[in-house]
């Protein structure tokens, strides 16, 4: 302490580095009070958020979510004097704040975060601060990771030509005003029109002019089930025939992603790109008429609708004895009996009804165990996406209580999750043995898992970065009032206009000219993880942590490996966090003496204060190397594993 | 199962021995020391060993085998892929693979593999273990069966590389986080953050080192779950790594840009020659991926250019390991998840269809110039020789001389074999 108390503030200012590096950045650690240091090129972030404001939990209800997560208990503890489960400890404050921030938030509590909790008296205290958190921004944008896995998100999931953004930041919408869950689900599988009108279509165009595996696909993701089996033949495992398989993909058949533009009576003109190109050609032979010309033209025919009289057939190689090959399939659900079909329904809303009806079995039971396992790690009935009627669940009486709450609290998942996180059992310490998976696990408390990808990511700027959360992806919600067009009359200067201002408004190139303005580090965009395009490079840090690349359903992992740690030894944010401007190292120096930086760095890194042990390490090193000692200690507290697992 | 009926109680011991042992902390290559010691090793069916590396290249997203290994002129199923000599009489392949026809010669192309299911992680999945992918265990691929069965050849460097890899490959499964791959995401840029900041001296990196460990001693302690443990092997193993003059080896900048041009200058040009760099500083498993296979849409848009890159890129990598000689070690190997349909549909593409599909071998040991299996005249259906992916895979173990019949247990005391129930296909060898 003594010989710290020598070193001016302004010393430690630059010294987290050696010396001789700051003096050749020009920063001269140590030099005349008087001069003016250069600006931190570390970004700050406004501390505002251009999203509207998030739905909050209802206070109202706090009574009977009280007893929801009292019942859900009891039905546990019943399972552990069932298998002879010896439930964990409850968990102290201190892990529960970084537990809490983690799987609601996304992200670690920053300083004052855990300094408001740690002060607050209220025995309440807790039951508050998970209200507060399932109503913030920040839970919005963690449950968007957690969708965008599932959905597959991807900025261009076809070609360039289709813009799926603003069905993204629907999504975000849906999420940040807790639309009702079947809601949501039956807007997205029945919207039509282009992506600008109606940004819902995303959800149909992800898999455009893939309708059997759409099918697959939704099945997967809102019913828990896998039936993609069947598309080729009897299911091996389950008990879905080829013919079932064919007859709930009939529903989804006649849904089309593309403008035919064969169809003489709606395009009157022609070929809408045929006929501006010809039309440019004339005024100036040299121009493009490739690239962004064309890329605003088709943008303009993804649009969704549905096709008249588009029955489908069993394929024509059809094996089994219960139908021929060739034979038209009538449409019926793989669950309960046949719905009939009118002439003048559209097939897909008599599906979507179907699908998110309370009185699906599996609709609302699969939303359900999805957000318990989100909670604990391990689901009620696992694998979580691949439930059969022969599934185990290791406590159908929780999962029932579960659903049936979500059914009468009209899809509210927001408290179906406030639930969750209120029962004693989620509040308790992390399983610390391997838990295998192949025998049923009776949730004594959640299983220790290492942060998601994007925990990791969010949490590293909730380090580093005054208010990451301010950086916000530039919106595409107005890219409509450019890009929408009249197919029939546009004429070629209107779309070389259109495609001019395109790529100076909305393109990716704009987008990076503005993130570089704004929040940009040594090639990093500094925003949250949900405010990124998607997929990322395999090289970013997000995609090395297990970020899936949004092709399959839900296939992020966090598993380690070797150069996932030398990103965390070497790469750039790392050593941003030990520059002048980043918030830890603005808050160190602004401490006053040694045990509060000390201090501000265990808080900052790992949300509690250090041991005596730690300690006495922590300030041996620093009275060792000076102030480069802070950085040592702030590195390896960001390299612990103890950072990287949620406990 | 009956453990205690066979002399696999004893390998389940010496695997529950050799997990403690990582477990713990000891460094890989004790452990590795004691089980080729071991005399069980020697009970064990052993071949006689030809390949000490694999170069596996997975064409990720299932690539359509009529329109290259199993062409079908003359029939609507071939779709617009003309059929090409190859430097060996009687057989043809794709057009799109001149350079590959050029050295047919060296190829064992398999027509008969046939898999169980059409979607892609499953068929991944099966296609890298063996096993079918279910939720309460993860099982090793070859690189890590590979490193657990011979050890690392270079004690610096990781036992297994994933090129271009995508998350969710199985890597070691359910063995010690010592014997799993590491990741490359781009070829090009080779392992990121090798380099420490400049302010960052030798000492001061130590001090840092030092201290990580003292201020997780306590989670370590409490938390001694194999996913902690693993992340420990990692760090380890990363530090070993940043001080190993082989680092460079991840470096395919230090080859002369008329050598990057050999490869192409494409992923799986930059992938291959990366690989090539990887075995010759001792890796023994490099796999690379190659994605844009999927093609439901527009096949012969992308198909021929693709196909292209990959012809380029093997070829570059058979020529430089002929020349060093690496190729009587090194098995060269490429394989899919499924093949494609034989009919064209409506979107000009070809869906998935696990019914058969395509592979190769080439390199150490391989008797090349040979097509084995064969399909109906559409692709549809294997005629003869099915060739399962634990076949194929006990085709590549047979090649490096793993015992396939040696059972070893998982930590869950489950038994298993390097390709489950696979049988070898001799003949790839030119062995009866």
């Amino acid at each position: 302490m003594t010989r710290l108390a020598t070193i001016g503030i302004l010393t430690v200012a630059f010294m987290f580095m050696n010396p001789v590096e700051a003096q050749r950045r020009g920063n001269a650690g140590g030099q005349s009070k008087g001069k003016k240091m250069p600006a931190s090129k570390v970004p700050k972030g406004s501390g505002r958020v251009d999203w509207g404001p998030v739905a909050k939990v209802s206070p109202g209800r706090l009574g009977s979510v009280r007893a929801k997560a009292k019942q859900v208990d009891q039905l546990l503890e019943s399972g552990y004097r069932q298998h002879g489960v010896t439930p964990n400890r409850g968990l102290s404050d201190t892990l529960f704040l970084r537990r809490v921030y983690l799987e609601i938030g996304g992200r670690i509590p920053t300083l004052e975060e855990i300094s408001k909790f740690r002060s607050t008296k209220n025995s309440q205290k807790r039951e508050k601060l998970i209200d507060q958190l399932l109503s913030s921004t920040d839970h919005v944008s963690h449950m968007y990771n957690y969708w965008a896995d599932l959905l597959r998100l991807k900025d261009n999931p076809i070609n360039n030509n289709q813009i799926a953004q603003p069905y993204h930041e629907y999504i975000k919408d849906s999420l940040r005003t807790n639309k009702p869950y079947d809601q949501w689900v039956h807007e997205m599988m029945t919207a039509e029109g282009r992506i600008w009108d109606n940004p819902a279509v995303g959800f149909v165009m992800r898999d455009s002019n893939m309708e059997l595996d759409a099918v697959d696909n939704m099945v997967q993701v809102f019913l828990g089930t896998q039936i993609g089996c069947a598309q080729c033949h009897d299911h091996p495992f389950d008990r879905w025939t080829q013919k079932e398989y064919y007859e709930m993909a009939a529903f989804w058949y006649p849904v089309r992603t593309r403008a035919n533009v064969g169809d003489k009576k709606k395009f009157t003109n022609g070929n809408p790109l045929q006929r501006v190109r010809a039309e440019m050609k004339k005024i100036d032979p040299d121009a493009n008429t490739n690239g962004l010309f064309a890329r605003v033209v088709n943008a303009n025919l993804f649009e969704v609708w549905d096709q008249k009289n588009r029955p489908l057939k069993l394929p024509h190689d059809y094996q089994y004895e219960n139908a021929k090959p060739n034979q038209r399939v009538q449409m019926k659900p793989i669950f309960g009996t046949k719905i009939e079909v009118s002439a003048n329904d559209r097939p897909r809303d008599v599906l979507a009804k179907w699908m998110t009806s309370p009185k699906n079995p599996r609709f609302a039971k699969n939303v359900a165990n999805r957000m318990w396992k989100k909670a604990f790690g391990v689901g009620l009935i696992e694998p979580v996406d691949d439930i059969q009627d022969t599934s185990d669940c290791s406590n159908p009486e929780v999962l029932d209580l579960l659903t049936k709450t979500l059914i009468e609290n009209d899809f509210n998942v927001r408290e179906l999750q406030r639930i969750i996180f209120n029962t004693r059992a989620w509040q308790r310490e992390s399983s610390f043995e391997n838990v295998d998976l192949s025998k049923p696990y009776y949730f004594p408390g959640p299983v220790l898992r290492r942060m998601t990808s994007e925990q990791i990511w969010d949490s590293l700027l909730t380090v580093a970065v005054y208010h990451p959360e301010s950086f916000t992806r530039p919106s595409l919600k107005s890219i409509g009032e450019l890009l929408d067009m009249d197919l029939n009359s546009v004429s070629a200067k209107d779309v070389q206009k259109i495609s001019e201002e395109y790529q100076e408004k909305y393109s990716s190139g704009a987008e990076r000219k503005l993130t570089r303005e704004r929040n940009y580090y040594k090639g990093l965009v500094l925003a949250r993880a949900s405010e990124l395009p998607s997929p990322l490079p395999p090289e970013h840090f997000l995609r090395q942590f297990g970020q899936s690349d949004r092709e399959l359903i839900q296939t992020s992992g966090r598993d380690g490996s070797v150069s996932q740690i030398l990103t965390m030894f070497n790469g750039e944010i790392t050593h941003m966090m030990l520059e002048r401007g980043s918030l830890i190292f603005d808050t160190i120096v602004q401490a006053q003496t040694l045990k509060a930086r000390t201090d501000v760095i265990f808080y900052s890194i790992l949300s509690r204060a250090p041991s005596s042990g730690e300690r006495r390490v922590a300030e041996k090193e620093i009275r060792a190397t000076g102030v480069q000692g802070f950085g040592h200690v702030t590195w390896a507290l960001i390299n612990t594993k103890e950072f990287l697992f949620i406990q | 199962m009956n453990f205690s009926l066979d002399p696999s109680e004893q390998s389940r011991r010496s695997f529950l021995e050799s997990v403690a042992k990582t477990a713990f902390g000891v460094s890989i290559l004790p452990v590795v020391d004691s089980m080729l010691s071991s005399p069980a090793a020697a009970a064990q069916m052993v071949q006689s060993g030809k390949a000490e590396h694999v170069i596996c290249l997975f064409m990720n997203g299932a690539m359509s085998h009529i329109d290259s290994f199993d062409p079908k002129p003359g029939r609507d199923a071939g779709g617009e892929t003309a059929a090409i000599q190859t430097s060996v009489p009687g057989i043809k392949i794709g057009e799109h693979l001149p350079v590959l026809a050029s050295k047919m010669n060296e190829l064992a192309i398999i027509r008969s593999m046939t898999t169980e299911t059409g979607a892609h992680e499953q068929g991944r999945y099966l296609m890298r273990t063996s096993q079918k992918m279910i939720g309460s265990i993860r099982h090793p691929f070859m690189g890590s069966w590979l490193t657990y069965f011979e050890g690392k050849k270079n004690r610096d460097l990781p036992g297994s590389v994933i090129v271009g890899g995508g998350s969710r490959h199985p890597g070691a499964g359910y063995l010690s986080a010592t014997m799993a791959p590491a990741p490359v995401a781009n070829p090009a840029t080779g392992l990121q953050n090798t380099k420490p900041p400049k302010y960052l001296t030798e000492e001061h990196f130590e001090r840092r080192r030092r201290l990580i460990a003292q201020f997780e001693s306590g989670f370590r302690k409490k938390y001694p779950t194999t996913e902690v443990q693993a992340y420990s092997d990692y760090y380890a193993e990363a530090v070993r790594l940043l001080k190993s003059p082989d680092l460079e080896a991840f470096d395919i900048k230090k080859e002369t840009q008329a050598v990057r041009d050999t490869y192409g200058n494409h992923r799986i040009g930059q992938g291959c020659l990366l690989a090539r760099r990887l075995v010759e500083k001792g890796v023994r498993f490099v796999e690379v991926e190659q994605g844009g296979w999927d093609n439901h849409n527009d096949l012969y848009g992308t198909f021929p250019s693709k196909a292209g890159e990959l012809d380029q890129a093997i070829g570059a990598l058979l020529d430089d390991l002929k020349a060093s000689g690496l190729i009587k070690k090194t098995l060269i190997v490429l394989t899919t998840e499924f093949g494609r349909t034989p009919k064209i549909n409506a979107n000009a593409g070809r869906d998935h269809h696990p019914g058969c599909f395509s592979s190769f071998l080439a390199g150490a040991g391989v008797s090349g110039g040979q097509v084995i299996g064969s399909t109906d005249e559409d692709g549809k259906t294997v005629e003869d020789e099915h060739c399962y992916p634990a076949d194929f895979n006990a085709t590549i173990a047979y090649g490096l001389g793993l015992p396939l019949s040696k059972e070893i247990f998982s930590p869950n005391g489950r038994p298993f074999k390097v390709a489950h129930e696979g049988d070898p296909f001799k003949h790839v060898f030119g062995e009866a």
